[in-house]
């Protein structure tokens, strides 16, 4: 032990050195590897089970601020997901309706002759025997019994009543309603008529003419009651029935009349009454 | 029974008609929300109160359709001569009362629009008329009456009758 006191300084320093760079050496290529893990292992145990009991002490100390906060976080989400849902749903509700003026405008941009008003359609008739719709514009906006009714496809009907805020108008689709149309591009003047199940058929169609199915029918502005050149619908099929004087055909509306949403009222229309020109039987 | 609450049924059920009832459609038929309220109404009331409702009714109901506003109220009353008939003889059996009325009236009350329609011009084949309108507005009535009455009963409160 004397003799070790009594070594100089520099050596040990240099048995420093010569330690380090050995292990330095071992640790570079690899050796020490297998013994620090030795080494580590239990140390990283005792951290893992310290730490993990820290943790929960501590989530347990925390953690009721963290749920009121989280609860209050979750109520406050909850609100904005409603509110923007809301707004998704009011957004969608006003493209549709955009799309539906739009449509409309389409129409009033290619029929410039006529003038038009705006109607929302807010009811149906009760009875099921007739197709009639209710608009909400009456007379308090210029509408008047007779005005035609089209939509952005083509026509849709007749008001046939008037109050003040609101409107009643008759469908061509309704049993009782007949239209005096043209079919194009062979040119026969027939008469549409509606029936029970909303189906539209062309009547009086004279034997001799060639309509074809695919045929556009429009109306033709005979009687007055509509302006012509209106698109009503297309042929579908012809019908020839035995010894009758005239043939048949079945068209196809233009407008869909199951999903009618909003429709134009032709304001500067007005229908002609040509029933006193009718002779009469009895008249000379 | 308060006429409040007939008054709020009235409206309500003039409503549905409207807007809701036709977009329920079977072949052409859809249900009478209207008749159906009425005779849930008319199953509690009783004497003067019932024909009042039954003429606003009929009225209401006349005014918003195209079909004449009298053929609609005459309708109406018709169906109330016939409520109370069936009623004298089935007072004690509500749920009788109310289907065999439902079945009744439905028919009487689409007979009647049929012929009606058909007076005023519309040429509606009677076969046509019985398959597309007649059945399938007796199959929704029939359906809808139980809820339709439960709803007026649970809204009216307990069966009394005013005379």
């Amino acid at each position: 032990m004397e003799r070790f006191r009594t070594l100089p300084g520099w050596m040990y320093w240099a048995a420093f050195g010569l330690m380090a760079l050995g292990l330095v050496l071992l640790a570079l290529t690899g050796y020490l590897r297998p013994m620090l893990r030795a080494a580590t292992r239990p140390l990283i145990a005792v951290q893992t089970w310290t730490s993990r009991y820290v943790y929960s002490i501590q989530d347990l100390l925390t953690s009721p601020t963290e749920v009121e906060e989280l609860r209050r976080r979750n109520q406050e989400l909850e609100a904005e997901v409603n509110r923007l849902r809301a707004q998704v749903a009011e957004l969608q509700l006003q493209v549709s309706q955009l799309e539906l003026v739009a449509a409309l405008l389409d129409f009033a941009r290619q029929h410039p002759e006529h003038e038009y008003l705006v109607a929302q359609v807010i009811g149906r008739d009760p009875s099921p025997f007739l197709h009639y719709v209710l608009i909400n514009v009456g007379s308090d906006d210029g509408v008047r019994p007779g005005m035609p009714v089209v939509a952005d496809k083509g026509l849709v009907g007749q008001v046939d009543a008037v109050i003040p805020t609101a409107a009643r108008v008759r469908l061509i689709t309704d049993p009782s309603s007949r239209v005096n149309v043209r079919t194009t591009p062979s040119n026969v003047d027939a008469v549409l008529a509606g029936s029970l199940t909303g189906d539209l058929q062309l009547t009086l169609v004279p034997l001799e003419a060639k309509i074809q199915p695919g045929d556009l029918v429009v109306t033709s502005g005979l009687g007055g009651q509509y302006p012509p050149n209106i698109l009503v619908g297309q042929v579908v099929s012809t019908r020839r029935v035995g010894f009758a004087l005239f043939q048949e055909a079945a068209v196809q509306p233009a407008v869909d009349f199951a999903h009618l949403q909003a429709v134009l009222v032709v304001t500067n229309f007005r229908p002609v009454d040509v029933s006193p020109l009718i002779p009469s039987p009895g008249a000379p | 029974m308060t006429h409040l609450r007939v008054a709020l049924l009235w409206a309500a059920s003039l409503w549905l008609q409207l807007v809701v009832a036709p977009l329920l459609r079977w072949l052409q038929g859809y249900p009478d929300v209207t008749f159906l309220t009425w005779l849930a109404v008319g199953l509690f009331l009783r004497g003067r109160g019932f024909w009042v409702w039954t003429l606003l009714w009929g009225f209401s109901t006349g005014w918003v359709s195209a079909l004449p506003d009298v053929a609609v109220l005459v309708a109406y009353v018709g169906l109330g001569f016939l409520l109370e008939r069936i009623r004298e003889r089935l007072w004690e059996r509500p749920y009788l009362l109310l289907f065999g009325g439902t079945l009744v009236g439905t028919m009487a009350l689409r007979l009647w629009e049929y012929g009606v329609v058909q007076f005023i011009g519309a040429k509606i084949p009677w076969v046509e008329a019985l398959r597309q309108v007649l059945i399938p507005s007796l199959w929704w009535n029939l359906l809808l009456a139980l809820p339709v009455y439960t709803v007026v009963s649970g809204f009216t409160g307990p069966r009394r009758t005013e005379t």
